[in-house]
């Protein structure tokens, strides 16, 4: 008995201008960056409170803090250029 | 320069030693992160390679932009999540001073407990290095049992130069002693 092959084809009238818009990715990248920031909150709670002056913690914190800043810039270029 | 005021320390202590775990603890938790970071390259690569049908849907806008949205979201969520481990490894230590062992224990970011022990109260501290690796990096388990049958032992896992921890508290336990000593006996 032969085996029936399955066949996979996406579909190429999929539209998705009304799911992936500048609005939509903006109030994406917008919630996004609130539970960041507020999670940021909760480390830099926990480093400013125990991480005892330490200079780990201060480098730590400023690579921390550096990277999101050039990572939300580039997402937000995404956004201007899509 | 470190500040312990958090600690309450008395006046005349001071922190003489900080033990934290063994970096190579938080390497395998890195890599992780870097592997999960490089994915999806690994699954558009691969997509391109295997699967080309799938590029062909019609994206609105530009397809290079929407691929980089969603990326660097991937890439800022596993940012935090490392920071948030990194946290929990950081911030899980040790802190011996002139008269006794703080230890921190940082379970999760919302999980953190302190405990004290003081010298007095020692009664034994085990020493564990197990494996190659551990041996060559100088790294283990230190153990420390205290007198009492209703007070905990202390144990903190993979840590840097476990034999010079011991010798520095028993250094510590030593040098109590012997003041306790002269002082009951009065010299």
């Amino acid at each position: 008995m032969e085996m029936p092959i399955l066949s996979f084809s996406l579909p190429s009238s999929l539209n998705f201008d009304s799911l992936i818009n500048k609005p939509v990715l903006l109030f994406g990248a917008i919630i996004f960056f609130i539970i960041y920031f507020i999670l940021s909150g909760v480390l830099r709670y926990h480093w400013h409170n125990y991480g005892m002056r330490n200079v780990g913690i201060i480098f730590a914190q400023s690579l921390f803090f550096l990277i999101s800043i050039v990572l939300f810039a580039v997402l937000g270029l995404t956004i201007y250029y899509f | 320069m470190s500040n312990y005021k958090n600690l309450h320390l008395d006046i005349d202590e001071h922190v003489i030693l900080e033990v934290r775990k063994h970096w190579i603890v938080f390497v395998s938790v890195a890599s992780g992160f870097l592997f999960a970071g490089l994915l999806p390259l690994i699954i558009f690569t691969g997509l391109k390679a295997f699967v080309p049908g799938v590029f062909s849907v019609d994206v609105p806008g530009s397809g290079v932009a929407l691929f980089l949205y969603f990326y660097v979201i991937w890439l800022l969520t596993l940012w935090i999540l490392f920071f948030i481990d990194w946290t929990k490894y950081y911030l899980d230590v040790w802190y011996v001073t002139e008269k006794r062992i703080i230890a921190v224990d940082q379970k999760s970011v919302f999980h953190r407990g302190m405990s004290n022990l003081r010298f007095d109260k020692i009664q034994d501290i085990t020493v564990e290095v197990h494996g190659f690796i551990p041996t060559l990096l100088d790294f283990g388990n230190v153990k420390v049992q205290t007198a009492g049958q209703d007070s905990q032992d202390f144990y903190i896992k993979s840590v840097k130069h476990p034999q010079e921890i011991r010798k520095v508290i028993f250094g510590r336990q030593n040098k109590i002693n012997e003041q306790e000593g002269s002082k009951a006996t009065g010299v």
